[in-house]
């Protein structure tokens, strides 16, 4: 009896909360795709075992945050389904069904619902998984074929993590329900009914005022002020703070602008609607708080996976322009023993072995520390007394080459020549510093053993200038001058005829490591955020690793943030959708009074669309000055050639994208529910 | 024969499918008068809600006609309907049917909004109907913080609100105690002689209907029985009511 009554409860739920439904197929169909990747074996052959080992705690990592969002959304929806249907878990009381059968029964009937989602979950999982293992492929210009791969280890580890979320939001509701009295179940079928938000309403205004007065503060501060950990932890929490409080406040402000009879209530269906919104978001509030908050966790994990993207699109081939660089900081280096395990592991085309010079002196460094912004932000880069010489951005003296070795160089980078007249010196330098060295090479005249050298121009061609050939801008002099300086330090270079094997890397990191020998005076620049120094750098190889790290981060964000979307989205959506007697009510009397069909739409329309509304401007609002504010900070970190308005614009068109989906599911499904009875 | 106010000719509706078709209005006639207060009375299922529901256009007839002054509400476009209830109608339910997030005072003034009232005339007008209902001290609660009485007698203020050609009245007092059945049925009276309101009540209340001026009584979808008050003092109406709906053909052991 129990069971076939479950069974057709689930069925009727399934047609009620079909979009929650929808939404646990979509989480089991991420967290089977993401989970099956670790165990992919297709992705395991073409990795490194070191860069592999970082998916899974990547992937796991998010798995943490993706089963606590998913079990909240899964015990919300359970309390949700439990209020809405105490009145008919108070009837089975009353005819004497015992608590521990009616918990079970309800247990039965959710369990139904989450086999179903994970199951056709599964399904789509397999789909997604293919995409992303294509989309990985061709981003990796790897060969791939398309197959379907699924293994035991994937299915077991997918299935444990989505009962993990269903029974952490099981173990609270069935305590619940256990306990629950038929007083206690008509009350909460009552609580649905109370509207208003008379109270506390003085409180609330302050509220508002206080949340909107934090948000201008936090984003001032923000652009002005360096962040300590401690600082952006606590601004930060005082930022989810204010969002909540703002929602406690609007409705308090909203309420107090009807009570005062606004001129606007007065104009169509305002009056109606923002009765409508005060109401619902008083029982709300806590709720839309969280979803403005996890749309911000959204906007800011796309625009960082977009960051991420963009960086090794434009920016990674140009980190490494060498196939192979090595530096030491003698110079009278022996790179045999290296050079011969190259050789003995690729065909190598061309080698060629070169010094980097000085002359006792550090003008442009000193220039740099003085005027580039960065050490304005970082002051414990520079070179003095007091700074840790591991943070030292520059080397001590400032770096020269050859104008032979620079040429050769460019012409294995397939570059033109340049030349140099005596008495002139060029710089080569990466494209974010262009404008300072501009600016120091016209005001100044560099003096090498007492000759004074003329500024010819600057050059920003890729060239490995993160303590190889310079740190961040290398000076180029005429041979002759070279020559009388003081060799600096030594570095070779090769160009390979074939891509270089998995592994290089580490065989030479391991003959560096063997001859243990400490490293000083070795600085990699001002680059932060992604660098890649390594005083032995295959390019093959690092490229490799760097961009399925890259990757990887990206893709998981992309994993939490879509979760969370959708999660949010739910709550919106099922929150409308099931209330829909209650509206269907209200629009029964709009439509009594005399309001037509396309009257009534539109207020549909426009209700729903402020409830979607609300919490993605909010959303877009915060998230995008952060968004904004880290952009410019990646930006100014990497120089990467982008727009600050890039990476959050392209998240809030995606996930815009996914908000309107649910915005017209949503208003259909309304729509179809208010007309089941309104004519 | 002089025109009526409306005028509901030979009305008809029914229900199913042919072979098992229930005909919950049966050729029904009467008019009603501009200012007339008139109570449908008959037993559970003799039609008097889906009779009301076809003179408040929210359902359609089968057959016959239904004129509003000049109007046949009948052959109107569904668009034009709800245009016509704004203009012309108020209505008064049993369950009162506020819109429950909007205070009493709002849920008058969201009928004067719809029909694009200004501000001041809007707020003027339900501080007045506030007064003269005796609910202006409650005005901005909500329809869960005030008295069933309180409610209806809002639900009274709104329907009059726009000073409507009818009001229709589907068991207004159906959830009320008697002490607030007698307050709203006086509102009702008040609301005809003062504003010259036309009233049309349906009740299964002896009681309620004695206010009245004329009473329709109704059995299986007919009218079979019509009373005038005249200048009879309201109980020996009630008696009379009592009367005919102890017929023995009445059947009504609802009737109070």
């Amino acid at each position: 009896m129990l069971g076939k009554l479950s069974i057709r409860n689930a069925k009727r739920s399934l047609k009620d909360y079909g979009v929650f439904i929808m939404t646990m197929v979509m989480i089991s169909a991420l967290i089977f795709a993401y989970n099956s990747l670790i165990f992919d074996s297709d992705m395991k052959v073409v990795m490194f075992d070191e860069a592999y080992a970082t998916l899974p705690v990547f992937i796991g990592l998010a798995d943490f945050f993706v089963i606590l969002i998913a079990s909240w959304l899964v015990n919300y929806m359970m309390k949700f389904m439990m209020k809405k249907r105490s009145r008919e878990f108070a009837i089975y009381q009353l005819i004497g069904v015992p608590n521990k059968k009616i918990s079970r029964l309800y247990v039965r009937e959710s369990s139904i619902l989450e086999i179903i989602a994970f199951i056709i979950g599964i399904v789509f999982g397999v789909v997604l998984q293919i995409i992303l293992k294509t989309i990985f492929f061709s981003m990796m210009h790897l060969p791939w074929s398309i197959k379907v791969s699924i293994n035991w280890q994937s299915m077991a580890l997918s299935s444990v993590l989505y009962l993990l979320v269903y029974l952490l939001a099981l173990m609270k509701n069935s305590r619940q329900l256990k306990k629950m009295t038929i007083r206690k179940l008509l009350d909460m079928d009552q609580q649905n009914e109370v509207p208003g938000v008379k109270k506390h309403k003085v409180i609330s205004v302050i509220l508002f005022i206080l949340s909107i007065g934090y948000f201008i503060a936090f984003f001032i501060i923000m652009f002005n002020v360096e962040w300590s950990l401690i600082g952006v932890a606590l601004s930060i929490s005082g930022l989810v703070i204010a969002t909540y409080f703002f929602y406690i406040g609007v409705t308090g402000f909203l309420s107090s602008y009807i009570d005062n009879r606004g001129k606007r209530l007065f104009y169509g269906s305002n009056l109606f609607l923002s009765r409508q919104f005060t109401s619902k978001i008083t029982t709300m509030q806590i709720t839309f708080g969280t979803i403005t908050v996890l749309m911000i966790v959204v906007l800011l994990n796309s625009s960082y996976a977009f960051m991420l993207n963009d960086y090794q699109d434009k920016m990674l081939e140009s980190q490494l322009p060498f196939d192979f660089i090595m530096y030491d900081k003698s110079t009278d280096t022996d790179f045999e023993p290296y050079l011969s395990t190259v050789k003995e592991n690729v065909d190598v085309k061309e080698i060629y072995k070169y010094s980097i010079y000085e002359s006792s002196s550090d003008e442009v460094s000193q220039y740099m520390y003085r005027n580039y912004s960065y050490f304005k932000k970082h002051p414990n880069h520079k070179k003095t007394q007091n700074n840790a010489k591991d943070y030292q951005s520059y080397f001590d003296y400032d770096t020269y080459m050859k104008l032979s070795d620079y040429n050769k160089l460019r012409d294995m980078l397939n570059q033109g020549k340049v030349s140099l007249k005596d008495g002139e010196y060029m710089i080569q330098c990466k494209e974010k510093i262009e404008s300072y060295l501009k600016g120091f090479g016209s005001d100044n005249e560099i003096e090498i053993n007492g000759n004074k050298m003329k500024f010819a121009g600057i050059e920003t061609i890729p060239f490995s200038q993160t303590g190889h050939n310079g740190s961040d801008y290398i000076i180029i002099v005429p041979d002759n001058v070279a020559i009388a300086m003081k060799p600096y330090y030594s570095i070779v270079v090769a160009k390979f005829n074939e891509k270089a094997p998995q592994g290089l890397q580490q065989k030479l990191q391991k003959l560096e490591e063997a001859k243990n020998d400490e490293v000083q005076n070795w600085c990699y620049g001002t680059d932060q955020i992604i660098t890649m120094y390594s005083r032995i750098a295959v390019r093959d190889n690092i490229l490799g690793e760097t961009k399925f790290l890259l990757f990887t981060m990206s893709y998981v964000l992309f994993y939490i943030a879509i979760t969370f979307l959708c999660i949010a989205l739910t709550v919106l959506a099922v929150q409308q959708l099931s209330d829909s007697f209650k509206y269907k009510f209200r629009y029964d009397i709009l439509s009594r009074l005399g309001l037509n069909q396309q009257e009534i739409h539109r207020i549909v329309f426009k209700q729903i669309g402020i409830y979607y509304l609300v919490p993605f401007v909010l959303g877009v609002l915060l998230s995008g000055i952060v968004g904004i504010y880290v952009s410019n900070v990646f930006i100014f970190y990497t120089g990467i050639h982008s727009s600050i308005f890039n990476y959050i614009g392209s998240s809030v068109l995606l996930f815009g994208g996914i908000y309107f989906l649910y915005f017209v599911i949503t208003y259909v499904g309304f729509k179809r529910g208010l007309y089941s009875t309104l004519n | 024969m002089k025109e009526g106010w409306i005028r509901i000719l030979d009305v008809e509706k029914y229900y199913g499918r042919k072979g098992n078709l229930t005909k919950a209005i049966d050729r029904v006639s009467f008019e009603v008068e501009q200012g007339e207060f008139m109570a449908i009375m008959g037993p559970s299922g003799s039609g008097k809600t889906t009779l009301l529901n076809l003179i408040s256009t929210i359902d359609s007839t089968s057959a016959g006609h239904i004129w509003f002054k000049d109007q046949d509400i009948t052959v109107m476009k569904n668009k034009d309907l709800a245009e016509f209830r704004k203009k012309n109608l108020g209505f008064v339910f049993q369950n009162y049917n506020l819109l429950d997030t909007l205070t009493i005072e709002e849920n008058i003034l969201i009928a004067l909004i719809i029909n694009e009232a200004k501000k001041k005339e809007a707020i003027e007008k339900a501080v007045s109907l506030e007064k003269m209902l005796g609910i202006y001290d409650v005005r901005n609660k909500y329809p869960y913080e005030v008295s069933g009485g309180q409610k209806q007698r809002c639900a009274c203020a709104r329907a009059i609100a726009n000073n409507p050609s009818l009001i229709l009245a589907d068991e207004p007092t159906g959830a009320l105690d008697s002490h607030s059945s007698q307050m709203l049925m006086e509102t009702l009276t008040q609301m005809n002689d003062e504003l010259n309101a036309t009233i049309l009540m349906v009740t299964h209340d002896a009681f309620s209907a004695s206010y009245t001026k004329r009473v329709l009584f109704l059995k299986d979808g007919k009218i079979f029985h019509q009373l005038y008050r005249g200048n009879k003092d309201r109980r020996v109406f009630l008696n009379e009511i009592y009367n005919v709906l102890s017929m023995p053909e009445v059947g009504d052991k609802d009737a109070r």
